[in-house]
């Protein structure tokens, strides 16, 4: 047990490195930004030096309560209403992109170029569009109202597609099920008769999540170009405002918000490798055997 | 006397490329097997001539790719016939290998073990997951004494514990037995064992074919062996097959194979060369590479590798023309005896 | 496998097909139209003095390809002349993800668990989590914020784009050769290549990184060029961060665009807009703009260019099973 303790431990020690290091990353970069000293002295006292401001940065992290941007209005207020909705936006195109995969792959067969060339192409095609491209065209051809449900959806379904997410995603649940469906265990299940459905929901579990996860940065990416083209005014639609508007307090808590999204997914995935694969632990009970 | 489980007649395995495109290649051409009931069979041949995609094609466990598959089988687990269905090419997704057959009918014991068992479930819920199918309806603690009854069966020191260990915290020989009781825990009429001591050391390859033999000899279960190696296969075989690029080259009972007798096929005397010098520990005799096989499918299949055609003798000076161009016929030196060879069916 | 069928695959993969040709075809497409580009009469770049003579939003004809655009400039022209706004930059982006992740990777693949791999590893951890389009935004707000002239400053920015995009690369493509090093690190030749005397340095140029990996980081930074036409339209397209609007890039002439059929769009009334009539409406009021071309040409050009280069990574990831 003292292993596994251990390597949860390291895990998450490694979470709170990536979010600590890049919190002084880009915090340096904003300190020392050309300017950008007299923006932030509306907010916080400029003689406490980088350190100085950056611990306080921190403490106002933890205590969430980062005072005012420059704007007057309290930065983690803003943090909230931007977090309330991008992070439906970015939870549900991933679900929305994961499950349409799932779903192609369950129907089509893997590697079924022979037998449904089209869809495929179509998939690819599509997914090739850049997110940016999709909204323009969403705004221009399909007419998608300025506010409201139909807003999120058709943000949720172009986050799900552009920028070669689908593909991505798509490609690589393909190879992933195509793998496992080739393996020794599987096939000696089919003979043997064993239901197939659990073996291959325990070994797909983990994957999927992985997948998710490494796309999670582009997804992040795209919700900042989504929000821009189509006006929702989420975490990336203020981010951006604030980079334009030299916000740079906001600038930095959204990028440290975003960064521990990101690294938290990430580590989400480890401990759920953790909890449920057998030989992440070492082999500890084998001995007495032998 | 022939009361086969299985057999085949004209069976044909052709494999699509995986980057698709072109026409699929046969690696398997018109087999001809027969497994009899309660015996021990062998399989031979060198990696790549087709042993295992036979096999595989044949329970429904082919992989993702090879596919179409021409000519009949039939499965006889008791008396009564069944056809045996083979996978079409795009055929995936299936709940069972053999839809219309016992589950749990055969059994598979995979060339790694490593590969062959779940790496997320404990040893004792995969055998129990055997037990299951076997017998519906048990209690739990009885799947537990079951699956205890089996461990011990292959031997396996330490049941309880042993059912408590993930597949990766086995060694090799102590996997591959896992593996066996999980395909024995269905009661299979029939086992097939393919390379099953291939991925092992040394020390344990001997122990877990004798175990195989012995435990197939105590359950009537018909065994199928598939191997490289002479040596291995020399002391359970009852029947031989020998497979040289998805043709069944020779066949015959035992005596045709290990007692001196009317010639055997070219092939044939290759392989257990190399087996007697691995055993011996010289170097194996080299093989002739250089040739590459002629593509058209005439002549025969061996042409290209065969000694007597390379360094013929006086007798035989004219031979290698008609190897090359002539689809061998098959000679019959006694009733139960096959050899594919125009040499071997023409004495000198 | 006979031995026939290996070499029939062999064979079957040298061969190029269709997605290799497609690649090539549109590589050789873009370094003909970077060439192009060089000599095409760049004043769209400096203003509008005598375009303004041609009727904006015409449609397509002889003397002007495509049309023209918005304010009347000639948008095969300014097609063209887009192309160098990404062209150089990309390369740029994969020159610095090649320099810094290859001996990155290189080092922490050979010299796997001391305590500079474990540190470089670190590091490219950390990369991985900062989203590319965010850090590109903040950098290249934080850097190019308060400088007067934007123009004057597009070429350095345009290459600042091409490093950060190159930089976020970099967990991707380290990450790929550790791997790759690792794999043939615990293969036996190495073992066998020291016993003969080479140097470790030798092994892992020569042996494992020009041997082994060549394809691999092709292939990468084929994808890493497709990643920096989506960066470089996308921020033009949004403005502010992308090209500065005189000069052309495809995203922002899609943005220049916009303004007339979205303008022309919002005419028709809202109600019918999601019915099959509202929606030809909209395409006819685009085409009757001249817009549809202005709309068609840079969204074609895109996805055209990025599957090109993706497609070109295919070609190299198939070359380079090892
Ligand atoms: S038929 Fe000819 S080539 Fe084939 S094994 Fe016999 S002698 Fe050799």
């Amino acid at each position: 047990m003292g292993t596994r303790t251990r390597l949860v431990g390291r895990h998450i020690a490694t979470f709170g490195g990536v979010v600590f290091v890049s919190s002084i990353v880009f915090g340096a970069l904003v300190w020392w930004a050309p300017g950008s000293p007299q923006r932030i002295d509306a907010g916080a006292q400029l003689d406490q030096g980088f350190w100085g401001w950056l611990l306080s940065f921190w403490l106002g992290l933890i205590q969430f309560d980062l005072g005012p941007s420059y704007r007057g209005i309290p930065v983690d207020q803003l943090l909230v209403k931007g977090a309330i909705k991008s992070l439906p936006l970015i939870v549900l195109s991933m679900i929305l992109s994961v499950g349409g995969s799932l779903l192609a792959v369950a129907i089509m067969g893997t590697r079924a170029s022979s037998s449904f060339p089209l869809v495929r192409t179509a998939i690819h095609s599509i997914s090739l569009v850049p997110v940016f491209l999709l909204g323009y065209l969403a705004v221009v051809l399909f007419a998608v109202p300025p506010d409201g449900v139909f807003q999120a959806l058709a943000a949720i379904a172009i986050l799900a597609v552009g920028d070669g997410m689908l593909t991505d995603i798509f490609l690589g649940i393909d190879d992933e099920v195509d793998q496992l469906l080739d393996r020794d265990f599987v096939h000696s299940a089919r003979l043997r008769g064993v239901p197939v459905g659990p073996t291959l929901a325990r070994h797909l579990a983990l994957p999927l999540a992985q997948i998710a996860a490494d796309k999670m940065a582009y997804v992040v990416g795209g919700v900042l170009v989504i929000e821009k083209v189509l006006g929702i005014q989420g975490i990336g639609w203020m981010g951006y405002r604030a980079a334009t508007h030299h916000d740079f307090l906001l600038l930095l808590a959204i990028t440290v918000a975003v960064t521990s999204l990101v690294a938290a997914s990430q580590l989400g995935v480890d401990l759920v490798r953790l909890a449920t694969d057998p030989r992440t632990t070492p082999n500890v009970s084998g001995q007495e055997v032998g | 006397m022939s009361d086969p489980i299985l057999f085949t007649r004209d069976l044909w395995v052709r494999v699509h490329d995986p980057n698709g495109g072109g026409s699929p290649i046969a690696v398997v051409r018109g087999a001809n097997i027969e497994l009899q009931r309660g015996a021990t069979t062998c399989l031979v041949g060198e990696s790549g001539s087709g042993k295992t995609v036979l096999m595989r094609a044949l329970l429904g466990i082919s992989g993702a790719r090879p596919g179409v598959t021409a000519g009949t089988a039939w499965a006889r687990p008791d008396g009564s016939e069944f056809p045996v269905p083979l996978v079409g090419p795009r055929k995936r997704w299936r709940g069972r290998a053999l839809p219309s057959l016992r589950p749990g009918w055969a059994g598979y014991v995979f060339q790694h073990p490593s590969h062959s068992l779940d790496p997320l479930l404990r040893v004792g819920d995969q055998v129990g997951a055997s037990v299951t199918i076997a017998h519906s309806g048990l209690t739990p603690a009885a799947v537990k004494r079951r699956v205890l009854h089996w461990l011990e069966t292959v031997h396996l020191p330490n049941p309880e514990a042993v059912a408590q260990l993930f597949p990766h915290e086995l060694s090799g020989g102590m996997a591959q037995r896992v593996a066996i009781a999980i395909a024995l825990a269905t009661e299979p009429d029939l086992l097939v064992a393919d390379e099953p001591t291939t991925g092992l050391d040394w020390s344990v390859r001997r122990d877990i074919v004798d175990l195989l033999g012995e435990l197939c000899r105590a359950r009537g279960m018909s065994l199928l062996l598939i191997s490289h190696d002479f040596q291995v296969v020399e002391h359970i075989a009852d029947q031989l097959y020998v497979m040289f690029r998805g043709e069944l080259v020779e066949d015959g009972p035992r005596r045709a194979f290990f007692e001196p007798g009317p010639g055997s096929h070219p092939y044939t005397r290759e392989l257990q060369a190399r087996s007697r010098a691995l055993e011996e520990g010289s170097s194996p005799p080299r093989l002739h590479l250089a040739e590459q096989p002629t593509s058209s499918g005439a002549g025969c299949v061996y042409a290209h590798r065969c000694p007597w055609i390379r360094e013929p003798s006086p007798e035989r000076s004219a031979l290698g023309e008609r190897c090359r161009s002539v689809r061998p016929p098959d000679f019959r030196p006694s009733s139960d005896h096959r050899v594919r060879c125009i040499a071997v069916g023409e004495p000198t | 496998m006979t031995l026939s069928s290996l070499w029939t695959q062999r064979h079957r993969q040298d061969q190029m097909g269709p997605v290799s040709v497609f690649g090539f075809g549109v590589l050789i497409g873009l370094v003909g139209l970077r060439i192009a580009a060089m000599f095409v009469d760049s004043s769209p770049r400096l203003g509008l003095q005598d375009e303004q003579l041609l009727p904006a939003m015409a449609g397509p004809s002889w003397d002007h390809l495509l049309g023209t655009d918005q304010l009347g400039r000639d948008l095969l022209l300014r097609m063209v002349d887009a192309v160098e706004a990404f062209f150089l930059p990309g390369l740029f982006a994969c020159l610095v993800a090649a320099l810094i992740a290859v001996p990155t990777g290189a080092i922490a693949g050979y010299w796997e668990g001391s305590k500079g791999a474990a540190v470089l590893r670190g590091l490219l951890t950390m990369i991985s989590a900062w989203p590319r389009l965010v850090l590109v935004v903040v950098v290249v707000a934080i850097f190019t914020g308060s400088v007067r002239d934007p123009a004057a400053w597009a070429e350095v920015r345009l290459y600042l784009l091409g490093g950060l995009v190159g930089l976020s690369y970099i967990p991707q493509l380290g990450g790929a050769v550790s791997e790759r090093v690792q794999h043939f690190r615990r293969e036996q030749f190495v073992e066998a290549a020291r016993a003969h005397g080479l140097s470790d340095r030798r092994i892992l140029l020569w042996h494992i990184l020009w041997a082994n990996c060549r394809h691999l980081v092709l292939r990468h930074t084929c994808t890493l060029f497709g990643a920096f036409i989506l960066v470089e339209t996308s921020l033009s397209y949004l403005g502010d961060y992308g090209v500065p609007p005189p000069r052309p890039s495809w995203g922002n002439i899609l943005a220049g665009v916009r303004h007339s059929v979205v303008h022309s769009r919002s005419l028709m009334a809202s109600s019918d807009s999601w019915s099959p009539a509202g929606l030809w409406g909209g395409v006819e009021q685009a085409i009757q703009h001249g817009g549809l071309l202005g709309v068609l040409a840079p969204t074609i050009a895109i996805a055209v260019s990025i599957a090109g280069v993706l497609a070109l990574a295919e070609h190299y990831a198939r070359r380079d099973r090892p």
